[in-house]
């Protein structure tokens, strides 16, 4: 059998598709993105490419532009991070009570998680249309809050939490899911006797549910924190970046310089950005929720 | 206390428990009622009333979206783009992760990290290169390009999860297939590739969902709608026809179909699915 585990003619073999493939078209594009962080090219193809050192890091850190979309984009990960939290382990918890009813509730929940990100993006355009054709507006119409009504997508001030509330409508119920394993996981017999020393609702909740599902937490946080870093698709889609620059963040920034004003130098430093940006944050959030494991 | 009778509060408390679940759920499915209701609206009814079904529906709003948007075109090529890459990730990712869960040999530990770290690179750090190169090869509005681009992007989560699955295998299995005197490949394809179905499945459903819902991709490689996938030929009919309300409402329903039948069909498979990339499958 030893034989059988050790044939290095075997194992280059069988690794050979998969790394191929991914060195290739995932891993070697990241290296060649770092050095066109250093080149100016003013086209994709049949442009000399001039070396100008950290020139496109320089005006990117000098840049408005880019100072204000990532300004955004914490914004765009705070409200994120906050919301699908709090309502997706929030729902979790109730719907780990087991009442009758609960898995269509789940269900209920967790499908727009499934949904491509352009239609439900495209959905929340119309929900937030500007005057009277909205639905969010004729809502508020309808139930007496008429000075509430605003252009949700058009006005500056509303429209990247605007965007940030569809994008939660969408990924909650992914953490929810999440949250739910995590609490279903947690033996009866521990939840039963901390009842009988006495501890109900928010004290069971802080010193007993709570660290029973800090590691589930961890990983919801990272995955939020680097998605929300990410995200193009329902920027893209609902606002372009506008108005006036108020939803862009550096991703959809990245993809207007390179592929719409040709700046493939300024466009390669941008994505430099964003890939250590959300390493160095993923890195950051498993730092600070580090603690304790708790066995059981 | 199981016998005793229910005090009023309690069942205030029940009241209180329903009536906030119906009311997430109510907002949860509002957009997709909205979009059903309204493909078969004509343009001014739709927002005229956005809450009721209509009393008169029009069908034309569905063959106009798909001959105006190419929804059909679209529809197929994401049916087969998904499905290759779907099947090479899943084909290449387990040959990958056999050798790495169960063979021994210098570089193991480190292969596998490398692979698996692949999860964290965001696609937009990678698709300016890519564009350059792929456009240097003439390879804008190729299939098999686009495949193979989804393909290397499936494979980190699909090693991760197919790998901790077979690290479970026992010896044994090889051992009665080797003194029957089966090669490797018989191996693999007979015996391992059957057996890690569960695991094979769930990173499977991650890719394939991961993949129909993509935008970036086709947005930056693929040029003629003929050869379009289908979330960008959504967002552009958008583009071009925002005002034909009725349309882009009909192509929306269209597009979320799919998923949304895949899901109901196979609920608990698709969320363990989804969830394999945060907590081993």
């Amino acid at each position: 059998m030893d034989q059988y585990y050790s044939n290095k003619r075997i194992v280059l073999l069988f690794l050979l598709p998969a790394l191929v493939i991914y060195v290739g078209l995932a891993v070697y594009p990241i290296v060649q993105s770092i050095v066109f962080s250093f080149y100016e090219w003013n086209g994709l193809q049949g442009v000399p490419m001039e070396y100008v050192g950290m020139n496109n890091f320089g005006s990117m850190f000098r840049s408005a532009k880019f100072w204000l979309s990532v300004k955004n984009v914490l914004q765009f990960i705070a409200v994120n991070l906050i919301f699908q939290i709090i309502i997706g382990y929030g729902l979790a918890v109730l719907l780990a009570q087991n009442r009758p009813g609960f898995k269509i509730f789940k269900t209920i929940f967790f499908f727009p998680v499934v949904l491509p990100l352009t239609a439900t993006a495209l959905l929340w355009k119309f929900i937030y249309f500007p005057n009277n054709i909205g639905v969010l507006n004729q809502l508020l119409n309808a139930i007496g809050l008429e000075s509430l009504k605003t252009g949700w997508l058009i006005n500056t001030k509303t429209a990247l939490n605007a965007v940030s509330i569809a994008n939660v409508w969408t990924g909650f119920g992914y953490h929810m899911v999440i949250g739910f394993a995590a609490l279903s996981a947690i033996p009866d017999g521990i939840m039963e006797s901390s009842m009988i020393d006495g501890a109900t609702g928010f004290r069971q909740f802080f010193s007993i549910t709570l660290p029973m599902i800090w590691e589930s937490m961890k990983i919801s946080f990272v995955l939020l924190i680097t998605g929300s870093m990410k995200n193009f698709d329902i920027i893209f889609v609902m606002t372009e970046g506008g108005p006036n620059g108020a939803t862009h963040v550096p991703s959809t920034l990245m993809y207007y310089e390179a592929f719409k004003y040709d700046h493939y130098g300024l466009g390669s430093a941008i994505s430099v950005f964003i890939f250590v940006a959300s390493l160095a944050l993923a890195g950051l959030t498993i730092r600070l929720m580090r603690r304790e494991s708790v066995e059981y | 206390m199981n016998k005793r009778r229910h005090s009023t509060k309690w069942y205030f408390l029940q009241m209180g428990y329903y009536a906030f679940m119906i009311l997430v759920a109510i907002i949860m499915a509002f957009p997709i009622y909205f979009a059903l209701i309204s493909s078969v609206k004509g343009n001014t009814e739709i927002f005229s009333n956005p809450f009721v079904p209509t009393v008169s529906p029009v069908f034309e709003n569905y063959p106009r979206a798909i001959k105006t948007g190419h929804i059909d075109k679209s529809f197929f090529n994401t049916i087969y783009i998904t499905l290759s890459a779907v099947l090479i990730a899943m084909l290449s990712g387990a040959m990958a992760s056999y050798i790495l869960a169960k063979f021994r040999f210098r570089g193991r530990a480190f292969i596998y990290v490398f692979v698996v770290a692949g999860m964290m690179i965001p696609i937009q750090t990678i698709i300016i290169p890519l564009a350059f190169y792929l456009g240097k090869l003439g390879l804008f509005d190729n299939h098999p390009a686009l495949i193979l681009l989804f393909t290397a992007f499936q494979i980190p989560m699909t090693v991760f999860v197919v790998t901790g699955f077979m690290k479970g295998f026992p010896h044994e299995i090889e051992e009665a297939a080797v003194i029957d005197g089966a090669t490797h490949s018989r191996t693999l394809f007979m015996i391992i590739i059957p057996l890690s179905a569960p695991a094979l499945v769930s990173a499977s459903i991650f890719n394939f969902i991961n993949i129909w819902n993509n935008l970036l991709f086709p947005l930056i490689f693929i040029r003629s709608a003929e050869k379009q996938m289908l979330a960008l030929s959504l967002q552009s009919f958008f583009a071009e026809r925002g005002s034909d309300y009725g349309g882009v409402m009909a192509a929306i329903v269209i597009s979320i179909t799919p998923t949304i039948l895949a899901y109901v069909m196979m609920q608990e498979r698709v969320e363990m699915g989804l969830m394999a990339g945060a907590v081993k499958g």
